[in-house]
């Protein structure tokens, strides 16, 4: 160890590259199975609530509560109160694996809110004409409600995925592996602050590159 | 052809009833240009969209080629409106397609033709519009005026018997409604497509409508050809607009013609008589000269009109006649 104080040779490469595959599998699985679920949901919700094409209070209102119950719910909690529901899902609550169900738990009614919000965002004349083209409800959210308001979906999807990386971070309660899971196993509970300077440079790197990512996909797919 | 009965609509909201219809009977022949006017709020958007079932009346028939369109199911109301274009104020267009995609959009929603036949459609429609140029482009990228030009299209795309236009010239500057008139009116007579307009302006309806019927809270006041909706209102609201217009003699001289003496008469010349040299020849005939005082004169579509108001020095009842033999309109005017 030199006198400024890091000692890189502590640093195990070959767990770091271990982690961030962990990391990139659970955020690249759990965004899938978010948005599959997400999505839906979200539109689901746009379409049931008040002045809109399948308006229905009762039901909006239930879906909606869901929706904010499972919100409510601090990540590490869900994590724990998830693990019989994991264990049927996918044969085990713990590593990688018994990760994603938890995740895609947390952040799919996140990103249905966010599906919601910007999908109140397309004109509501735009709905109205594919309305009076003869459109049916499928048609409408298809071809017309999902295209325009690809840039805003795209925008959720990145702000979704960057709270799944930070939601990675704790998957390490059930040994779920990742870079957060290391920066706290070594750097934190071992003093091995290197572990923790490099975890987080690589945090950092990875939200920065989604974010650089979301917002590329999101000017080419803006023609306003 | 199109016959609305009995429709009445009511709203309601926030524990307040508001009348959007009432009892509304009309009638609209196939081929017309036939306008609805009102200011905001006076029911005219409501009853559009009563024609295509984007507002489902709570009472009365909507009669379309004799069949009642508050009857059909989902479906029908599908094929329905696949043949009732609509073009609406603020174009609604899709932004995150171009200018061929957006037109090219009806025709893909009704599933019936192949990719070519498609594109055959989207280039005769780019071509009635005169938008070839532009066809690649995103609305983002056009004028107002063009915009509309593609909602029109889009609207024509199925083939439609009848359009609706909801205010369709109210978010373009004057120059730029003439065009987007003078293109329905083309339509029209083109391809006899029946067009049924809601505007706030007297204007729009002067220079396209054949028959007109003015809409004020939710009932219709008055009706019409536009010639006589428009050269004798009866309503006040109708009056109101006519005068808003600033393109008839209409009389709000009260208190400026203190030192007019003799009776007020108010000419009303259509078509050929436009033409003729009435004024003089009846002045000359009753040996009683007149003084115009105020008048327009100008066309409603294209038919020549003229109103005037002359101060008359003789007798009324003779003048009255003399005129009405010449197919001229006489009334006397009290202030």
């Amino acid at each position: 160890m030199n006198e400024i104080g890091f000692d890189w040779s502590v640093i195990d490469w070959a767990d770091i590259w271990l982690a961030t595959q962990d990391t990139l599998t659970m955020l690249g699985v759990s965004l899938g199975f978010t948005i599959i679920l997400g999505l839906p949901l979200g539109v689901l919700l746009y379409l049931l609530s008040p002045r809109q094409l399948m308006a229905n209070k009762p039901a909006y209102s239930l879906l909606s509560f869901v929706v904010n119950a499972l919100r409510s719910l601090p990540f590490v909690i869900l994590l724990i109160i998830l693990i019989p529901v994991t264990v049927k899902l996918v044969g085990t609550s713990i590593g990688v694996a018994g990760a994603i169900p938890p995740l895609v738990v947390g952040a799919a009614p996140f990103f249905a809110r966010l599906v919601e919000a910007t999908l109140r965002e397309v004109d509501r004349g735009i709905v109205e004409a594919s309305q009076a083209m003869g459109a049916t409800l499928w048609q409408i959210v298809t071809r017309a409600l999902l295209p325009e308001a690809l840039p805003g979906l795209l925008a959720a999807t990145t702000v979704t995925a960057v709270t799944l990386v930070s939601y990675t971070a704790m998957s390490g309660v059930i040994g779920g592996g990742g870079l957060g899971d290391l920066a706290i196993r070594f750097g934190y509970q071992r003093f091995q602050t290197e572990v923790m300077v490099v975890t987080v440079l690589a945090l950092l790197a990875l939200v920065q590159l989604l974010q650089m990512t979301g917002d590329w996909l999101v000017k080419r797919a803006t023609r306003k | 052809m199109i016959a609305l009965h009995h429709l009445n609509k009511t709203y309601e909201g926030d524990g307040r009833q508001v009348i959007a219809l009432r009892d509304i009977n009309l009638q609209i022949e196939t081929g017309e240009v036939f306008g609805i006017i009102g200011r905001s709020g006076a029911g005219k958007s409501t009853l559009l969209r009563t024609l295509n079932l984007l507002e489902r009346p709570d009472q009365g028939q909507v009669l379309i080629d004799g069949q009642d369109a508050t009857c059909l199911d989902t479906a029908g109301l599908r094929v329905l409106r696949r043949q009732v274009g609509m073009v609406f104020q603020h174009f609604n267009l899709l932004n995150h397609r171009s200018v061929a995609n957006n037109i090219r959009f009806p025709l893909e929603l009704a599933g019936a033709l192949s990719k070519t036949a498609i594109n055959t459609r989207v280039d005769e429609l780019l071509e009635l519009v005169g938008l070839h140029a532009q066809r690649e482009q995103y609305p983002s990228q056009l004028s107002g005026g063009q915009k509309q030009r593609v909602g029109i299209a889009r609207a024509l795309a199925n083939h439609p018997k009848l359009l609706l236009c909801d205010e369709a010239t109210s978010a373009l500057d004057p120059q730029t409604t003439q065009s987007i008139l003078q293109l329905l009116l083309d339509i029209n007579r083109r391809l006899g497509l029946t067009i049924v307009l809601i505007t706030h302006e007297m204007a729009v309806v002067r220079a396209i409508c054949d028959r007109v019927a003015v809409i004020e809270g939710g009932q219709i006041v008055e009706r019409g050809p536009v010639a006589d909706v428009f050269l004798h209102p009866q309503h006040e609201a109708t009056r109101n607009m006519v005068a808003e217009d600033g393109h008839a003699a209409t009389l709000d001289l009260a208190g400026k013609l203190g030192n007019v003496s003799g009776t007020l008469l108010r000419l009303t010349f259509v078509d050929a008589t436009t033409y003729e040299p009435v004024i003089a020849q009846i002045g000359q005939a009753l040996a009683a000269p007149m003084s115009i005082l105020q008048g327009s004169v100008g066309r409603i579509k294209d038919r020549p009109y003229g109103q005037l108001i002359v101060g008359f020095n003789g007798d009324a009842e003779l003048a009255k006649r003399a005129f009405e033999e010449r197919g001229v309109r006489c009334d006397v005017v009290t202030v």
